[in-house]
């Protein structure tokens, strides 16, 4: 490409300082820092440094920008050029941080005027011929930025159809070096938020695929309802993972901040694909049961979220609960508890949300076909081994258990239980849910603690009493009756009734934990 | 030395097994005739290694000491000569020379039944053979068993329910509890019956020595009930020598399909007695046995409507929560109140998830 060499006339005059810096960001985990880039030209020996608790990535945008405003066109003078992006006590990772530097170089060099980027955010990826790529986690610096008051994003244009997902902003995409200079005198600036409050749930399966389970289908609409963690027991092929899929169609709808959060996950793994927020809907992942611990909580040399964090707001499924590795499972009791997971290395603590809905699917024994003799040999003592996998404290975080049963399916009239149906139940449910706690900072029944049941929750006489007959019979525990009563506030809830009657603590014992 | 010493002696000599022993008496008459006889005499029954082994053997004080020590254990050694020893287990052909017993002694003039079967049980075994124990023990009939997981266990509980004397012959040594989960029944067999073994103490459960054990068991009884087992099972192996020793055979009809019943189905189609009413089994041991059990102990429980109509839907073999929607025309909250209330009651049990049985109370 034939490219017209431009030589600046404001080349360093009189051996003035020149001094000029761009706001960005860096991400921690999934928090947005905003940084300064601050570009230093002044007369000397010429030569090129950058400050700042650097990873190794930004330190090489040196190379890429001089080279690449060169294969722009631009001559750079010699000079002393010095770059630093401060507050240098964060450490600056990612390849974002080349746009910046070379619009503050190209303002040093009189090409690009500095008011254009006056409370402006720039980010981008430079190529060594000037083009300019995308970048991962766009979402959660716009989201930082704006509500630190910066309303005028410069990014690449491959991230444009991300970030038009925030509503009341100006972005102005731009594709290479050159492509600057036309847009941003054109002061053409785009603001082309989509809103699209619809929330529609389209999924291409549906509960009524599934035939009879009528246990089944009800104790997912309940976990459903209340975010109640869930586990399926039941023989291989039985239709535990259809029902776990399906329960995806069901689940409350996101609001808008949600679907940000979501996305933004999604957007500092750069797996976003989605093109309008309305297509955002809860993520259900489904990860093997060989994944290693950081898999699954996030972590590595280069850290990024785990399949815990990919499930925020969503479903994380562990099909086979029993195979994978028990380190793993522990390892996901204090996420599950604080809906979050700090990982901590030795420049900072990195922090990527974990709101997620357990489901877990397994079988009763080794064979799998316990309790039915006919096929099962194992021994009660192989199958308390296979059960003992699983460790308490980890059993101690799922709200219902619900066998699959599975037979005679086939044969199975239609039932009232279709998604749609289903749906709006939980909608409803939902609604009571969060007029009870609007003023409690959460939602749901899956998230009521021991002192806030005492608050909130409602019992018909002799309901209690009843909890602690059948607890009498068998061991009883505090904690297995605290998810006893919140998941019979949760059927209570789907009942419209505004106690918890001895019929909703019958129906959650049926599906307690054990 | 004491007779009971040389008897003690004569089943514990490395290397001699039954049939060295049923040679070396018949030849010698008795035990202490064995302990005093001559190496030239010896010689013709013994290899020369087991004679070694037979000879250094012969310390009184060691063998004075080791007795003691059995007694401090609280483990009475009994042998073929004592009056104690099992009436039954004397007619057959492989009785064994000497039995350890720990617990109480029992009195084997009473009628003795028992119960083999599957270790992999269904539910409905397992309550059947709980239910059979407690009726037969309720009539002061001794139940004996092999005290292993499953329908052995079940036969035990039961017995000891009732009034009669629990028996478990075990295949390891009398000391060792296997296994190791049943330590409940293995302590209050021993307040309420015995365990009995013919190793030593101290004797570690080797594969080898259950089928062995399992002729102890059928010998000692007078009748032998089957709960149940599959085509090959182990338990068929102790009916096969029940046959042998002539004791009657009694099994539990199971349904066509189950194969945890093929193997009793099987045996009624080879001529054993279907037991089908607990009379078939009292009918056969024949002396007017009287229900020691107190009757009238039935304690009749009010049952809500709802209840009952979940209750009559239950059966012993569990069934899953979507089954019993089926049957019973209720909403799904009446029902799962009505079983709760159920469990409370101890009439239903939860076998495993979502799956309930009825119990035999």
């Amino acid at each position: 490409m034939a490219v017209q060499p431009i030589f600046p006339d404001t080349h360093l005059k009189n051996g003035a300082n020149m001094y000029n810096s761009i706001i960005s960001a860096t991400l921690i985990g999934i928090e947005a820092h905003l940084v300064n880039v601050e570009v230093d030209m002044s007369e000397g020996i010429p030569f090129f440094d950058m400050t700042g608790f650097l990873a190794t990535e930004v330190k090489e945008a040196g190379s890429r920008v001089k080279t690449a405003i060169k294969n722009s066109g631009f001559l750079i003078p010699p000079a002393r050029i010095t770059v630093n992006i401060s507050p240098a006590n964060i450490r600056k990772s990612g390849t974002g941080f080349d746009l910046p530097i070379a619009i503050a170089l190209l303002i040093n060099m009189g090409i690009l005027n500095k008011d254009n980027f006056n409370n402006s955010l720039v980010v981008g990826e430079i190529s060594l011929g000037g083009k300019i790529g995308p970048i991962k986690g766009i979402l959660p610096i716009i989201l930082e930025a704006k509500k630190r008051g910066i309303s005028r994003f410069i990014i690449p244009k491959d991230n444009y159809y991300e970030a038009k997902m925030i509503s009341d902003i100006y972005i102005i995409p731009v594709e290479s070096i050159r492509n600057i200079l036309e847009v941003i005198y054109s002061e053409n600036t785009l603001n082309i938020y989509e809103d699209s409050t619809i929330n529609e749930r389209k999924y291409d399966i549906d509960f009524s695929d599934i035939k009879g389970c009528k246990t089944e289908k009800r104790a997912s609409l309940i976990s459903a309802c209340g975010l109640h963690n869930i586990l399926y027991v039941g023989a291989p092929g039985v239709g535990k993972t259809m029902l776990a899929r399906r329960l995806l169609t069901i689940l409350p709808s996101l609001s808008y901040e949600e679907k940000l959060e979501v996305a933004s996950i999604y957007s500092i793994v750069g797996m976003n694909d989605k093109i309008n927020i309305s297509d955002v809907t809860r993520p259900f992942r489904n990860p093997h049961h060989s994944i290693s611990m950081s898999g699954l909580i996030g972590g590595g040399k280069y850290p990024i979220p785990g399949e815990i964090s990919l499930a925020h707001k969503g479903i994380l499924f562990l099909d086979e609960l029993t195979e994978f590795m028990p380190r793993s499972l522990d390892a996901l009791r204090q996420p599950l508890e604080d809906k979050k997971i700090v990982l901590s290395r030795t420049y900072g603590k990195l922090k990527y949300p974990a709101d997620f809905m357990l489901v877990g699917a397994m079988n009763p024994c080794q064979c799998g076909y316990y309790p039915d003799r006919n096929k099962c040999h194992c021994s009660d003592m192989q199958i308390k081994r296979y059960m003992g996998r699983i460790s308490k404290a980890f059993i101690d975080r799922i709200d219902i258990c619900v066998a699959v049963d599975g037979k005679n399916v086939l044969n199975e009239s239609e039932d009232e239980y279709s998604s749609e149906k289903m749906a709006e139940m939980v909608d409803a449910a939902v609604k009571i849910q969060k007029n009870r706690y609007k003023d409690s900072g959460f939602t749901y029944n899956s998230q009521l603690s021991a002192k806030e049941i005492k608050k909130y929750c409602e019992f018909e006489m002799g309901a209690l009493e009843l909890l602690d007959k059948f607890f009498a019979k068998s061991n009883f525990e505090m904690r297995t009756a605290h998810k006893t009563i919140k998941v019979a506030q949760t059927i209570a809830d789907l009942a419209k009734d505004n106690k918890i009657r001895k019929k909703h603590i019958s129906e959650a014992l049926n599906y307690r934990m054990e | 030395m004491e007779d009971i010493l040389y008897d003690y002696w004569f089943c514990n000599i490395g290397g001699v097994g039954n049939v060295t022993r049923n040679k070396l008496l018949d030849e010698f008459g008795s035990t202490k005739m064995v302990y005093e006889a001559n190496n030239m005499q010896l010689e013709k029954y013994l290899k020369p290694a087991v004679l070694q082994a037979f000879l250094e053997s012969k310390n009184e004080d060691k063998i004075a000491l080791k007795y003691e020590d059995l007694i401090k254990q609280g483990i009475k050694f009994v042998s073929y000569f004592s009056e104690e020893y099992p009436t039954n287990l004397r007619n057959i052909y492989d009785y064994p020379y000497g039995l350890y017993f720990k617990g109480n002694m029992t009195d084997f003039k009473r009628k003795t039944v028992a119960i083999v079967g599957a270790r992999d049980c269904t539910n409905y075994g397992f309550e059947m053979a709980k239910y059979i124990g407690e009726e037969l023990s309720g009539r002061g009939i001794n139940v004996v068993s092999g005290m292993a997981k499953g329908v052995d266990r079940a036969a035990h509980v039961g017995c000891l329910k009732g009034t009669g004397t629990a028996l478990a012959v075990l295949g390891c040594g009398v000391d060792i509890c296997y296994p190791r989960e049943n330590i409940d029944i293995y302590m209050e067999i021993q307040k309420r019956g015995a365990i009995i073994s013919e190793y030593p103490p101290g004797t570690k459960p080797l594969a080898g020595y259950f089928p062995v054990r399992n002729r102890i068991i059928s010998g000692m009884a007078d009748a032998v009930i089957i709960i149940e087992a599959r085509e090959k099972s182990g338990s068929l192996i102790t009916i096969d020598q029940a046959l042998e020793q002539g004791r009657e055979v009694f099994a539990l009809p199971g349904r066509f399909t189950d194969s945890l019943s093929k193997g009793t189905n099987e045996l009624i189609k080879n001529g054993a007695n279907i037991i089908t009413d607990m009379q078939d089994i009292f009918d056969f041991l024949g002396a007017n046995l009287q229900d020691l059990k107190e009757k009238n102990k039935k304690i009749n429980i009010s049952l809500a409507k709802n209840e009952k109509m979940v209750y009559s839907c239950l059966d012993l073999l569990p069934k899953n929560l979507n089954d019993i929607f089926k049957e019973c025309q209720l909403d799904y909250d009446e029902i799962h109140e009505a079983i709760i209330e159920l469990i409370i009651k101890g009439l239903a049990v939860e076998t495993s998830k979502n799956y309930y049985a009825k119990t035999m109370e």
